[in-house]
């Protein structure tokens, strides 16, 4: 028996596995929950950017292990998507297993199969002790070049590209085949000698031991202008003669320097038949000064101006007359840091991060003097704005606002910034940054300006990396700029995670506030997830801007205005309720547009519960609360908008609103509240969208409101319900609950009660009406059960609708007009079944309510009776949904 | 020679051959299900060691994993073989029978050594061959690692069972002294079964973890760096390794076989030596267990019968074992168990489910400390007449054993609920609540299973008396107490994730408490009679 007990221990916890594994897929079919998010993990800790080690991984043919790491943990997940951006370097297997083939640079992405704008990635810097290859880079046209044409005296800088740098052992050696046609130095400086052809060879020799080839035909054919682009002259007068290989300067060859001062520079072009070349003359002020032979090739490398060196990098100088350009022997040349940049003989290296001063001199001559910033550039890098990213949102797309709000303060444009550099250590400002459009600028700090008339145009921006191994340069383009301020750079996606106890940062949300207070018509770009402070810290902030007004566009990027610190009861809203009076100043105003937005009324998503939706039914709150009264032509349009977890999404009394492209789940009582006040015009239309998950009905709509004055006129409804709709909202007809009365709006407990009484007894007539052969036009059956898919009702709520369907309206007090798509939409009849109702209830309701005779039920019935979505059936954010949702089907 | 062949075959029968009691379909689905139960357990076993070997590998720390395979399956079988040493050689039932027999001690010895040894066979082939040869197979080793890999096993056997049979020795004369100190042996099986839980949960956590995202959890980095420095000197483990994997071959075989040899030398120079006379000595000395003379005492009735209930239990080491240590242990165990199903269920359902996991691992621990009531009756053994004669009727007579259980268990969920509550593994409302329907659910089992066992007791009466293998009950207790614990830990997470915590454990509290009451009122009804019934054959 012992032995039994002993073995039954062990057996415990895979007992215990097994259960929350089943657990867990018994509550995966019960509640579907969407994934937001997610990281990369590598042995257990998340990993965006990773060196690995080329050797280790061949030798072994091991893998590197991505696994996401989702958010919520309790989303139905059926797979990511894998790829690479470099199948060169590296490709990825479908459970995220990298292979290795080369060194070099690539980022691997995954993307959920479940919402295909859910994506990460990581970028892997692969590197070795070996050399895989090489090849010569030229600075004059920025590419790898496999052959150079040149002309006699011309001259050219090339650059090895050694593919992995880090195994690089001492200096690349170039050679030339015939120096009769070129020389090379050994700063790969390439001289035009001769006409003819010849071989560049390129050696470099690895950590190993190893030495890799390069070879490139260089031809030279024809002769340049000048034999070199620099004349260094002392004196007032100076002969060019000597420096020409065919014509003459223009305006004599003898030119006159003594308007220039010492160490000044003037420009002569020198012409023979069509053709020129500038010539550029320097006046020293020494008759002896000491130059290095090739500098002017040598800028693009970094002297000059711009006396930058890469750290790792030697130069071999070669000390000349610069009057002469003869070679002088036995200059001493001195660094005044040897940490930072040493000299050997007559080469100099950069050995650290650092400014040192260089001097070279010698008796006789004047000496020179440069200081040299040595650094480390990047040779890898990308950029904040990433088009792997740009595919958000229900609308697949990315909008920028020409301004953005940076730590609290309005700037004018973008910030464009180089991340994930590569060496670790580079220096992060060693970046240029260019635009090649006249709608934008760019300054040296990577700040992107967008003029004016730059909405709705394209403007590229390019960043390279000075000075790098590689010459790498990004591009991003900003294809939807808006006028507008963009609000939360630089968040990430802001991510909630209760259960690890991370708060968001509110910080979005406070400059949303401030931008909707100082920028008057500007629109409202979120850049990331964007929180609700909690009630009470909502309550402490002073001034009359504390919620976000539907005054201008806001475009979401698929981000979430999440409300769920915030939601507290029924009557609240995430959005201020929009009333005539937030309209004052914005007469000219027609409307706003509120696109790419997922607005979340309360409960985080990773707590799906039932519990949850009692809750919500409770405090859950209206996320949009539309009420313009003299404004009714203002107009309040959701494009590709998403709206979950509230009691109801929206309550319009007064105004118009239209929903194209937009998703409504997750609601715990009914979806739409489409009620109009009897004097106000109130107008709804739908297009393309895709209901879900309501508790209770899809969407309630009434006319009028209480107390009801005798032989008012009432302004009714117009309800639109257009394009290819779909409503997953499927029950079976024994669990179907209408709710069309919600508990918490009236402050009077008995009230209350009675009110909560009466929905209970509408909720179980509505039940009692599905049995036998009554409502046979709702009813669908599949299987053994019977089921309803609850569309939008129309009730004789104080008033009777007179309903004209897909007809000219001539006045609003006409009726509520009601235009549908019949092709795949039916309005049906709903008869209530009374018997359950009870004498009390009956009478109540009759104050407010005809159930005498039948109401109508709009859903997606087709024609031939059959529904656009099935009974279980349930969708997900990929490609198909947002085809349906744009029409595209 | 003949001899040595006549006792090896007598050895084999006395522990494989047909017992000829009980009832023998019972005995083969019993044993069926043991053996299903072991192969569960074996090839969870084989998939853990894998993932093991994979995430070693993956952390470039297989030959640490080797070392420490080697080690750990070294001092098992060390263990494992003192212990059957003296239980098989030097305290064998049938040595003072054998004694007496013509036949040599080296014979004897022999034999018994054998039926040792084939057990260590059995062990290291089946544990510890497969664990090589997929070691073998992750991290690529060549052909002299296949063929090394029967040296190394034949070590593996020879060097344990060296060491067992030289500790042995010394260990039966501190067990001899020990004896009596019941208390003292419990805490020993407590903090070993308590100590072994926990490291199997911790490799369990590991293997969950690297599974998850290939974390390596059970090791922090400084501790990986420890445990890296600290394999170069495990002996001769390392060196076992390193014969195996081709570091330093020539000097870590030639060690490897020094070793193995010295000890077995030493083993076989002890055993011709001592063997014989260690046998007539423990044989002359078995019999003085009690030597202190106490007073008799007046009791009443209950007290007395709950007081010998309760000896009956702690002076058994088997019964000691199965009821008391587990009982002690179980607050530790369900810790370490709910630590694990917590980590796993918040990453993959959600914290809102760690109150059900709670109450499901209690419920568990509960199901196997009160199987333990499935033999109430049948553990009077050839004692059970008296229970119809004492001056207490049958109904206080079970419920004094009821009493005791539920004495024992509820103890042991308080002290769990507050384990769970002060180290924050759930909130204080939570754990007490899930101890209190596992406790009304221990109420149901105790009575389902005193109920069992009355209608079909199952006596000992031969050996020492004590029912060492499992009845029928047991295991129908067992199995319905693990059923209705996973019912309810599935139910408990649905329905908190649908429900909420309060509606959940509310059902869970109603159902528990009607069982409860159902559970007690079959065992109350007609008690007297259906005990009277009971007759020793």
């Amino acid at each position: 028996m012992k032995k039994f007990v002993i073995v039954l221990l062990l057996l415990v916890p895979l007992i215990v596995l097994f259960t929350i594994t089943a657990s867990g897929m018994i509550i995966s079919a019960e509640v579907a929950i969407a994934i937001e998010s997610f990281e990369l993990r590598h042995l257990g800790e998340p990993v965006t950017e990773v060196t690995i080690n080329y050797r280790e991984y061949s030798s072994r043919n091991k893998k590197y292990q991505l696994i996401p790491r989702y958010f919520p943990g309790v989303a139905q997940v059926n797979g990511f998507t894998w790829y690479s951006d470099n199948d060169q370097v590296a490709t990825v297997d479908k459970n995220g297993n990298v292979s290795f083939h080369n060194c070099g640079f690539v980022k691997i992405t995954a993307q959920s199969v479940d919402s295909v704008s859910v994506k990460a990635s990581c970028t892997f810097y692969v590197e070795d002790s070996e050399i895989h290859d090489v090849s010569i880079y030229s600075y004059a046209s920025e590419l790898i070049v496999h052959r150079i044409q040149m002309r006699v005296y011309e001259t050219e800088q090339v650059q090895a590209l050694i593919n992995p740098y880090v195994a690089l052992a001492g200096d690349p050696a170039y050679a030339s085949s015939d120096p009769a046609v070129f020389t090379c130095d050994q700063n790969g400086v390439l001289r035009a000698t001769g006409e003819g052809s010849a071989t560049l060879t390129l050696l470099a020799r690895d950590k190993r031991g190893n030495t890799k080839t390069c070879s490139i035909p260089i031809e030279v054919s024809g002769s340049a202008l000048v034999k070199q682009r620099v004349v260094y002259a002392y004196g007032e007068q100076a002969d060019l003669t000597p420096y020409l290989a065919s014509g003459v300067v223009v305006g004599g060859n003898n030119v006159d320097l003594s308007a220039l001062a010492a160490g000044e520079q003037m420009t002569c072009t020198v012409r023979s038949g069509a053709e020129e070349c500038a010539l550029t003359l320097v006046k020293t002020a020494n008759e002896h000064m000491i130059g290095i032979a090739g500098s002017e090739v040598l800028h693009k490398e970094g002297w000059g101006r711009n006396v930058y060196l890469a750290v790792g990098r030697k130069l071999h100088l070669s000390p000349v007359d610069l009057i002469t350009y003869e070679g002088i022997e036995g200059v001493q040349i001195m660094s005044s840091d040897p940490n930072v940049l040493a000299v050997a003989e007559s080469a100099i290296e950069a050995r650290a991060t650092g400014k040192a001063t260089l001097t070279l001199q010698k008796e006789g001559y004047a000496p020179m003097t440069i200081e040299i910033v040595c650094a480390v550039p990047a040779s890898y890098f990308s950029l904040n704005l990433d088009a792997d990213q740009d595919s958000v949102g229900l609308g697949s797309t990315r909008v920028y606002g020409n301004r953005s709000i940076y730590d609290g303060e309005i700037v004018n444009g973008i910030r464009i910034t180089a991340e994930n550099l590569y060496p670790l250590n580079s220096d992060p400002t060693l970046f240029t940054y260019s635009v090649d459009s006249e709608y934008a600028s760019v300054d040296a700090n990577g700040l992107v300006t967008f003029r004016e008339d730059a909405v709705g145009k394209q403007v590229t921006v390019t960043v390279k990396s000075l000075f790098s191994i590689n010459g790498l340069s990004r591009s991003y383009t900003f294809r939807n700029i808006v006028k507008g301020v963009n609000v939360g750079f630089g968040l990430g996606a802001n991510v909630f995670d209760e259960k690890k106890g991370e708060n968001p940062s509110f910080a979005p949300y406070y400059d949303a506030l401030r931008v909707q207070y100082e920028s008057r018509d500007t629109a409202l770009v979120f850049q990331t997830n964007v929180y609700l402070p909690t009630r009470k810290q909502m309550e402490s902030l002073a001034g009359e801007y504390q919620k976000l007004c539907f005054t201008r566009d806001i475009y979401g990027n698929g981000y979430k205005l999440d409300g769920q610190f915030y939601q507290y009861s029924f009557s609240s809203s995430l959005f201020e309720e929009g009333k005539d009076s937030q309209l004052e100043g914005y007469e000219e105003q027609t409307g706003v547009t509120i696109s790419d937005l997922f607005v979340n009324s309360y409960a985080p998503v990773g707590t799906d519960s039932k519990e949850n939706f009692t809750e919500l039914m409770r405090v859950g709150g209206i996320p949009v609360h539309l009420c313009y009264q003299k404004r009714g032509d203002f107009e309040v349009r959701f494009r590709y908008c998403a709206f979950q977890y509230a009691y109801s999404h929206l309550l319009s009394s007064g105004g118009t609103i239209s929903y194209d492209g937009c998703v409504f789940r997750n609601s715990s009582g009914v979806s739409l509240l489409v009620q109009s006040a009897d004097e106000y015009t109130n107008s709804v239309s739908v297009h393309n969208c895709i209901f879900s998950n309501s508790i209770s009905l899809t969407g309630l709509v009434v006319n009028g409101g209480f107390p009801v004055a005798k032989n008012a006129p009432v302004n009714y409804n117009a309800f639109s319900w257009t394009g290819n709709n779909y409503i997953y909202n499927w029950k079976k007809t024994e669990e179907i609950r209408l709710d069309i009365i919600p508990s918490g709006i009236l402050n009077d407990k008995t009230m209350e009660a009675l009110m909560t009484m009466l929905n209970n007894k509408l909720n179980e007539c509505a039940r009692t009406s599905m049995i036998g052969d009554m409502n046979a036009g709702i009813k669908y059956k599949k299987g053994k059960d019977t089921y309803a898919n609850l569309g939008i009702l129309f009730i004789d709520y104080w008033r009777p609708i007179h309903f004209i369907i897909n007809e000219p309206r001539e006045k609003t007090t006409d009726g509520l007009k009601l235009e549908i798509n019949c092709e795949t939409a039916s309005l049906v009849p709903f008869k209530m079944s009374l018997v359950s109702l009870g004498e009390i209830a009956k009478r109540l309701a009759s104050t407010m309510l005809d159930l005498d005779h039948a109401n109508m039920m709009l859903t997606n019935k087709s024609q031939d009776g059959s529904y656009n979505t099935e009974p279980g059936e349930s969708y997900k954010l990929d490609q198909k949904t947002f085809d349906r949702l744009r029409g595209e089907v | 020679m003949r001899s040595y062949w006549t006792l090896f075959r007598l050895e084999l029968k006395a522990r494989f051959g047909a017992r000829g009691m009980g009832n023998p379909v019972f005995t083969v689905i019993k044993t069926l299900i043991f053996l299903a139960l072991v192969l569960l357990v074996y090839m969870a076993y084989i998939f853990g060691v894998k993932q093991l070997i994979e995430m070693f590998y993956l952390y470039d720390m297989s030959t640490e994993f080797l070392v420490l395979f080697i080690a750990i399956s070294q001092v098992l079988l060390v263990l494992f073989g003192i212990s059957s040493v003296i239980k098989n050689l030097f305290r064998s039932g049938d040595n003072e029978l054998l004694m007496r027999f013509p036949v040599s001690a080296v014979s004897v010895f022999a034999a018994k050594i054998s039926i040792f040894v084939l057990y260590q066979v059995i062990f290291t082939v089946l544990v510890e061959l497969p664990v090589f040869i997929m070691f073998g197979i992750t991290t690529a080793q060549g052909w002299s690692y296949y063929a090394l890999l029967p040296v190394v096993l034949v070590f593996s056997i020879i060097l344990p069972l060296a060491i067992s049979n030289l500790l042995a020795i010394p260990v039966m004369q501190i067990s001899s002294r020990t004896k009596n100190m019941f208390a003292l042996s419990l805490l020993i099986s407590v903090i070993m079964v308590a100590a072994g839980f926990a490291i199997y949960m911790n490799v369990i956590q590991g293997v969950v973890d690297y599974m998850k995202e290939e974390a390596m959890s059970f090791f922090s980095k400084k501790t990986m760096v420890q445990v890296s420095k600290a394999s170069k000197y495990i002996y001769p483990s390392n060196w076992f390794a390193y014969m195996l994997i081709g570091k330093w071959r020539l000097g870590a075989s030639l060690l490897s076989f020094l070793v193995v040899s010295l000890f077995a030398g030493g083993a076989v120079l002890l055993n011709k030596k001592l063997y014989f006379s260690t046998i007539l000595r423990d044989i002359e000395g078995s019999g003085a267990t009690f030597t202190k003379v106490t007073k008799n005492k007046m009791r009443s009735p209950m007290w007395a019968t709950f007081r010998r209930e309760f000896l009956d239990i702690f002076r058994s080491s088997n019964y000691s074992f199965q009821y008391l240590c587990m009982a002690v242990a179980a607050p530790v165990m369900v810790f370490c168990c709910n630590r694990l199903a917590s980590s796993m269920g918040e990453n993959t359902i959600g914290a809102v489910i760690v109150p059900a996991l709670a109450l499901m691992v209690m419920m568990i621990f509960c199901a196997i400390i009160l199987s333990f009531a499935a033999s109430s009756v049948s553990r009077e053994g050839e004692n059970f007449y008296l229970t119809k004669i004492v001056p207490l009727s049958y109904r206080t007579q079970v419920l004094i054993k009821l009493a005791l259980y539920m004495a024992v268990s509820t103890l042991s969920l308080l002290v769990t609920a507050v384990l769970i509550w002060v180290t924050g593994q759930i909130e204080v409302r939570y754990a007490f609540e899930a101890a209190g329907i596992a406790f009304l659910t221990s109420v149901a089992i105790t009575c389902f299973a005193i109920k069992l066992d009355i209608k079909r007791p199952q006596f000992a009466v031969g050996g020492d008396g004590e029912l060492s293998v499992g009845s029928l009950s047991t295991f129908v207790t067992l199995f319905i107490g693990f059923t209705v614990s996973v019912l309810y830990g599935l139910f408990g997470m649905v329905g908190i994730f649908l429900w909420g915590t309060s509606m959940t454990f509310g059902i869970l509290v109603g159902v528990s408490g009607g069982l409860a009451l159902l559970a007690a009122l079959w065992l109350m009804i007609g008690l007297n009679k259906r005990y009277e019934r009971i007759t020793q054959r």
